[in-house]
């Protein structure tokens, strides 16, 4: 079939352009994901603070960059902040002046924004008589915390959690629209040159591949955590 | 087995699809791709409208072929795959006319010259001489023949920074990111007053002439084989050349003249 064959060419012709772009996906994924855990947690907590001084901002942000689109997040980062003098002229500019670090910063904070709020109501769902079980052996808030909370509801957040990094590889994509050539860039310069969407095909298909790593990777690691628990 | 029932009904529909069909023909609008992202031939204004050399042109074009037309705004690097899927019908966006494009669709006559130019900081040493462009970093837009020169005659020598808009090429030149931008002199020509050379920037170079890649000025792009369209607009191209509506568009816009040879000039 012709279709195929040129989508099959597209991808082995390209192969070197396609492996390049599918390593800058994985790390923005990858460093995205792990920035925005990190700072989750503590933002989750700080939103269940009964302190305004930590659950405000905390809850300022969530809402800031949940009810905000993503693009225009990295647009201003991108080609907003460079505007003022100020910015071009700080010590941040070698890092701003490069597209990576500047879609690293706003996929990083926005999945913070999110996950954020995975890690909260899984704090929530871990039933009170858990909590009373710690307190009831002697352990203060923070060992009750790290030792029975955080890991009760890391587990109980967890399918929520691989459906939000399954999000964050295809928001990724948007880093094709500030110059940097991941998986889309690539696939929408060869549309652009071949003025046909076989490019865009091939990267269609290289997410589909890693959605299903990705969620093979989180069923593995929920079967992992309820064998632990029963055995 | 059919029964004469569905026969019948089966000749009632490709009746009436047969009607439908001739009345769309007489009444077919005719969508015209552009990228309005590209002051002053094609951009949206404050309220979201259409406004440009091209689109004024285009809709004279369409009154001259008394041809009912619609604009159809998209990303310029989408602009002929939409054609080939039928989403519009013809793409009036300052497209140069080059060999590689022609292997996919058809042009009418020229209908303006385009030439292609470096913009850089002034002062910054850069012309068109590649040797001053060694380690450069050059921002064009996807999908034109800008970023084909880029990538194919500057390979190895400057690195080809793409966008999706020359919107966006300006700003990042603005930004420090790039140190030239390359892209039609007309266009820069606009930014250059607006904005570019309050902050310092200036042609660099001459004119780039290497009709290979960078074709032979801008015509309004087609489907393959569509030639009754193309003749449309071909006849309506010399109609308002002859008549000085192209030259009063024209004027309203640049202080030279950028006039193609489809136009029957006065």
């Amino acid at each position: 079939m012709a279709f195929l064959d040129g989508v099959a060419d597209a991808a082995s012709r390209q192969f070197p352009a396609f492996l390049s772009g599918l390593g800058i996906t994985i790390e923005l994924l990858a460093v995205s994901t792990a920035v925005g855990l990190a700072l989750a947690v503590p933002i989750a907590l700080a939103r269940l603070s009964t302190n305004p001084l930590l659950s405000v901002p905390a809850t300022a942000y969530a809402y800031l960059f949940r009810g905000t689109p993503l693009l225009v997040q990295i647009f201003i980062i991108y080609y907003g902040l460079p505007q003022f003098d100020v910015v071009r002229t700080s010590a941040v500019w070698p890092l701003l002046r490069d597209p990576l670090p500047c879609a690293l910063i706003a996929f990083s904070l926005n999945m913070a924004a999110y996950t954020g709020e995975v890690v909260r109501g899984g704090i929530l769902a871990v039933p009170a008589g858990e909590r009373e079980a710690a307190s009831a052996v002697g352990m203060n808030r923070a060992l009750a915390l790290r030792r029975v909370i955080l890991p009760r509801a890391f587990r109980i957040a967890l399918p929520a959690l691989s459906n939000e990094v399954v999000l964050q590889l295809k928001a990724t994509s948007l880093a094709s629209t500030v110059t940097l050539i991941d998986l889309t860039g690539v696939g929408r310069r060869l549309a652009a040159k071949t003025y046909t969407a076989e490019g865009l095909y091939v990267a269609g298909a290289v997410y589909i591949v890693l959605t299903f790593a990705i969620a093979r990777g989180f069923r593995l690691l929920e079967a992992r955590l309820d064998g632990a628990r029963t055995r | 087995m059919k029964t004469p029932v569905l026969n019948s009904l089966t000749l009632g529909l490709v009746a009436a699809l047969a009607l439908t069909g001739a009345a769309r023909a007489q009444e077919k609008t005719v969508r015209i791709g552009t990228e309005a992202a590209y002051a002053p031939f094609e951009y949206k204004d404050d309220k979201g409208e259409l406004k440009g050399y091209e689109i004024q042109l285009g809709n004279a074009l369409c009154a001259a072929a008394k041809m009912k037309c619609e604009w159809v705004n998209a990303d310029f690097d989408s602009l002929i795959p939409a054609l080939n899927a039928h989403k519009i019908d013809a793409i009036l966006s300052q497209m140069s006319i080059t060999d590689d494009r022609k292997k996919a669709v058809d042009f009418t006559n020229q209908v303006t010259i385009a030439p292609a130019r470096f913009v850089a900081k002034d002062g910054s040493g850069i012309t068109d001489d590649p040797a001053t462009l060694k380690g450069k970093t050059v921002a064009v837009q996807s999908g034109t023949t800008h970023e084909k020169y880029v990538t194919e005659k500057l390979a190895g020598i400057a690195t080809p920074k793409v966008y999706q808009s020359q919107d966006e090429a300006f700003l990042d030149v603005e930004n420090g990111r790039a140190d030239a931008t390359l892209a039609d002199a007309t266009i820069e020509y606009d930014w250059l007053q607006k904005t570019g050379k309050a902050k310092g920037f200036a042609y660099a170079g001459k004119p780039l002439t290497d009709p290979a890649i960078f074709g032979d000025g801008t015509g309004i792009a087609v489907r393959k084989g569509d030639t009754a369209l193309a003749d449309s607009f071909n006849k309506a191209l010399a109609t308002v050349g002859s008549d000085g509506q192209f030259k009063t568009i024209n004027d309203s816009y640049f202080p030279f003249d950028i006039m193609g040879s489809g136009a029957a000039k006065k």
